[in-house]
């Protein structure tokens, strides 16, 4: 590119390449291992970001930021740049391997399996040490450095740092002191390479926040007290759940009993409305209408049959009180015009159904008792049930 | 009937006063067309001369004296006997003067503009301030001068109205007209009439949207409503303290729809010559400090003071006790759900009550996402948005609103049809033998019996209404919303075709309900389930 600022265009199309195509973040960290195995993954290098190498000058700020959001989420793609690296001849006897993810990292490939989203999350979080390593850093660093802090275990391509005491940055400092600590434990580990490679990636990946060295040892101690304590913690969960499971059937059970009153205020549900030879022939009786909710009727209009029963005087339509029409020989509702017969069947206006009957039987003293708790419906067939009606 | 008097003196001395506002109105509208400058919205006034005529001042002195004396006279009639009948002598005398000079003043100017056109030789059809200056669209000017004298006679005719009355002659609608009316009207007439107004007033809209005609139309519902008002039936629904409401909504919803109609109409003739909409020409924009607050300030306490006046003039209805087991008859929704008990009385509860309103509340909230068209925003325009606006004004006018008449005025005991001038007989006797859609076809058409198996039974009915919702919306995407599917894709024409058949579907019931005496389609009593 030429050695000039770049125009706005180039600088989204810059952007948008690094966004867009991922592999091109992995380019930078697997830089060495290409360097050594005849460039296996030269496809990745496709997108590249501009590079203060590739441009001639520093970065302007706007390529920082696309180089930083190419490299701020590598996890998928620093998947496919390990794979590129360990299929390359050179991966065995490079020892810049380890420049794709931490081994300790599990990736769908390895599990035969999507990732969990806990997996994900750790993945993401030992990605994100190691992030400026694989993306940022190397960008905005010499090509030549590219990756020295992924590429832990290639030592020999760390920084170079000036003597000790000739040290003035603190991040140099900073360094400095990792990669005595890393000296340390290299050897105080065990010595089989492969071993010290994989601990030195893993050492390694802590780029922006001190090293802890004894993290091996804590997390076994931290399983160690898990398998101790989980009965105990688990008994005080199972015990919280129990009592609050315990708590709200109470609440539930004390809720349902709270519908069924000790003392009902109600009226009682049957009423005796005297003797059958009371009721006149073809005649509705609206005595019981205004406090018992239902006219006695005495008609043949029904069968036939001479008989007496009692219409529930509700609209089966919406649940208004029709009004019994005499002139017209019908109940007439108010509301919305349903009209029906004297035997309560339903014939104008929208009424679905007949009116319902209540329970009628006569009395050891011959009254007829009305027994409002139970109910015929001529639709289900019930009228012919010898309790709604009284053969008079 | 005796005791139900048409005329009493209460209501003529109130008929007398309604014919007195009647009379200025229209001699207001008279002096309106006489003297004003006349520029219809959007109109340019641009090189035109300008105006000769003038509201005279001693014309507005003695109008406004008149009245002050006759609110003198009023307020002092205890002292003054006849007090009243003088004050509206000179009310009715102010009203004649304005009438009559505006018409006499029309005139002479139209003699004085031909005289000059003849003298200067200048063309009678060179417009200046002097004429009515249409609105793009709406045709030609009117002749001032012959709508002045037409409002003058409106104005002189309700004033001699009201002074018959105020004489004390007893003049009512006559009796055969009042029967004409009665028999004619039912819930057929009376709704498909509306329907068919509304496609009229659609259809005609520019002629609708015409100054002149809705004026016209104003008194000819005065005329209707102060002749109607001899008639104690009428009189005793119209003046229910439950009913005035709807009265004032009537005036209300047909101004503002009208308002609407003209400015779209206007609008549309403006964007068809590609000249801009009258919002683009005015934009409405207000200071909020002082215009806005001040403006709703002042209508803050004008609603006040109309609230508290009517609370203490018209005492709430109250009625006996509730109870569980006496209904009043007819029992009454609140007026803005008695469009909705109207439904009730065509479809079963759940259907009518609860699927058809949340159907309707969907449908309010779909429009945004079902409406694709971009046009009309901000403006009013009818023929760039049709389909809409016919949608909702009908359902909203026809489905609604006149229902909710028709529910107050015309619904009487037993939930019958009444008609405006018909006597609430709890005992009229309107035969309504109702039948499912299952005795149609299994008795009367195929002569057998209903089978017993429910599915069987009721199979025509449940066919229908399947049909209904599968059959209809493929049809309807084939031959009339091809291009809203083009554009809007499928899935939402599939909502707005349900919408729309849900809401096509009370008139449809409605209609099948007066013709054949259909009760439901779809009657499964057995499971509360009917269509």
């Amino acid at each position: 590119m030429a050695n000039k600022p770049m125009t706005t265009a180039e600088k989204l199309a810059a952007a948008r390449a690094g966004a867009a195509a991922k592999p091109a973040e992995s380019a930078p960290a697997s830089q060495p291992a290409e360097a050594e195995a005849s460039a296996p993954a030269a496809h990745v290098e496709a997108a590249a970001a501009p590079t203060p190498a590739s441009l001639g000058r520093p970065l302007t700020l706007a390529e920082k930021l696309a180089a930083a959001r190419a490299g701020g989420a590598p996890k998928p793609a620093a998947a496919p740049a390990a794979k590129a690296v360990a299929s390359s001849p050179a991966a065995e006897s490079a020892p810049a391997a380890p420049a794709g993810p931490p081994p300790d990292i599990p990736t769908p490939e390895k599990l035969g399996r999507p990732l969990t989203i806990a997996e994900k999350l750790a993945a993401a979080r030992m990605m994100s040490g190691s992030a400026p390593a694989a993306g940022a850093k190397p960008a905005a660093k010499p090509a030549a450095a590219g990756a020295p802090k992924a590429a832990a275990a290639a030592k020999p391509a760390a920084r170079e740092l000036p003597p000790l005491d000739k040290i003035s940055d603190p991040k140099d400092l900073a360094e400095a002191l990792r990669q005595t600590a890393q000296k340390k434990i290299a050897e105080s580990a065990p010595p089989p390479p492969a071993a010290k490679a994989g601990a030195k990636a893993k050492d390694a990946k802590p780029q922006t926040v001190p090293p802890k060295p004894s993290k091996g040892l804590l997390s076994k101690l931290t399983r160690r007290d898990v398998t101790i304590h989980i009965p105990a913690n688990l008994a005080w969960v199972i015990a919280g759940w129990v009592a609050f499971n315990a708590g709200m059937t109470a609440l539930t059970v004390m809720t349902v009993r709270f519908l069924f009153p000790n003392v009902l205020a109600e009226p009682p549900s049957t009423v005796k409305i005297g003797y059958p030879t009371d009721y006149e022939k073809e005649d509705v009786n609206e005595r019981f209408k205004a406090e018992w909710g239902f006219w006695v009727v005495r008609s043949t209009k029904v069968n036939g049959v001479d008989e007496i029963y009692a219409l529930q005087s509700i609209c089966t339509h919406l649940g208004c009180p029709p009004n019994w029409l005499a002139a017209e020989q019908k109940f007439k509702c108010p509301c919305h015009g349903s009209g029906f017969y004297i035997s309560g069947i339903n014939f104008e206006g929208p009424a679905p159904r007949p009116l319902e009957r209540f329970k009628v039987t006569v009395a050891d003293d011959g009254q007829i008792v009305v027994d409002k708790s139970q109910k015929f419906q001529q639709e289900l067939g019930q009228w012919s049930d010898p309790d709604s009606f009284i053969v008079a | 009937m005796d005791h139900h008097p048409d005329l009493t003196p209460g209501v003529m001395a109130g008929l007398s006063w309604y014919y007195l506002l009647a009379s200025m109105l229209n001699a207001a509208a008279a002096a309106y067309v006489a003297y004003m400058q006349i520029v219809s919205e959007g109109a340019s006034t641009k090189g035109l001369a300008p105006r000769t005529r003038k509201l005279p001042n001693w014309l507005m002195i003695a109008f406004f004296g008149l009245y002050g004396l006759a609110t003198l006279l009023m307020l002092g009639r205890g002292a003054l006997p006849g007090g009243t009948l003088v004050a509206y002598w000179i009310c009715a005398a102010a009203n004649v003067l304005v009438a009559i000079a505006a018409g006499a003043d029309a005139a002479h100017f139209a003699e004085e503009r031909s005289e000059h056109a003849a003298h200067a030789g200048v063309s009678d059809a060179a417009a200046t301030l002097d004429d009515h200056i249409p609105a793009h669209g709406l045709g030609k000017p009117m002749n001032r001068t012959l709508w002045t004298l037409v409002w003058t006679t409106a104005a002189l005719v309700f004033q001699v109205m009201g002074l018959t009355y105020a004489l004390g002659a007893e003049f009512a609608l006559p009796k055969f007209m009042r029967d004409a009316v009665d028999a004619v009207s039912g819930p057929t007439t009376f709704f498909v009439g509306a329907t068919a107004a509304f496609v009229l007033i659609i259809k005609y809209r520019r002629l609708f949207a015409n100054g002149i005609l809705a004026w016209g139309l104003v008194n000819a519902f005065l005329m209707f409503f102060g002749l109607s008002m001899t008639d104690f039936d009428f009189r005793d629904i119209v003046t229910k303290p439950d009913n005035v409401p709807i009265v004032g909504l009537i005036v209300l919803v047909a101004f503002f729809t009208w308002l609407a109609l003209r400015r779209a109409v206007i609008n549309d003739a403006r964007m068809d010559s590609g000249l801009p909409n009258l919002e683009q020409l005015e934009p409405e924009k207000t200071l909020v400090w002082p215009d806005l607050v001040y403006t709703e300030l002042i209508a803050m306490v004008v609603e006040t003071i109309v609230l508290v006046v009517w609370g203490i003039a018209l005492q709430a209805p109250l009625e006996q006790p509730a109870s569980s087991t006496v209904a009043p008859n007819p029992s009454k929704a609140p007026w803005y759900f008695l469009g909705l008990q109207e439904m009730l009385v065509y479809f079963d509860p759940w259907m009518a009550g609860v699927v058809l309103p949340s159907m309707i509340i969907v449908g309010l909230m779909a429009i945004p996402y079902i409406d694709t068209n971009k046009l009309g925003n901000g403006y009013y325009t009818i023929k760039q948005r049709m389909f809409a606006y016919v949608t909702f004004q009908y359902g909203y006018l026809v489905l609604w609103v006149i229902l909710i008449l028709l529910g107050t005025f015309l619904r009487g005991p037993n939930w019958n049809f009444f008609g405006p001038y018909e006597y609430w007989d709890v005992h009229k006797l309107i035969p309504l033998n109702n039948v499912n859609l299952s005795d149609i076809f299994w008795v009367q058409l195929l002569g057998t019996a209903k089978p017993t198996n429910i599915l069987t039974r009721e199979l025509p009915g449940i066919a229908i209404s399947l049909a209904y919702f599968a059959v209809i919306p493929p049809l309807l995407g084939k031959f009339f919303f091809k291009k809203y599917i083009a554009e809007s894709g499928s899935m939402r024409f599939y909502v707005l075709a349900g919408l729309l058949l849900f809401m096509a579907s009370l008139p449809i019931k409605m209609v099948l309900r007066w013709t054949i005496n259909l009760k439901y389609l779809v009657a499964i009593p057995e499971y509360f389930f009917n269509i």
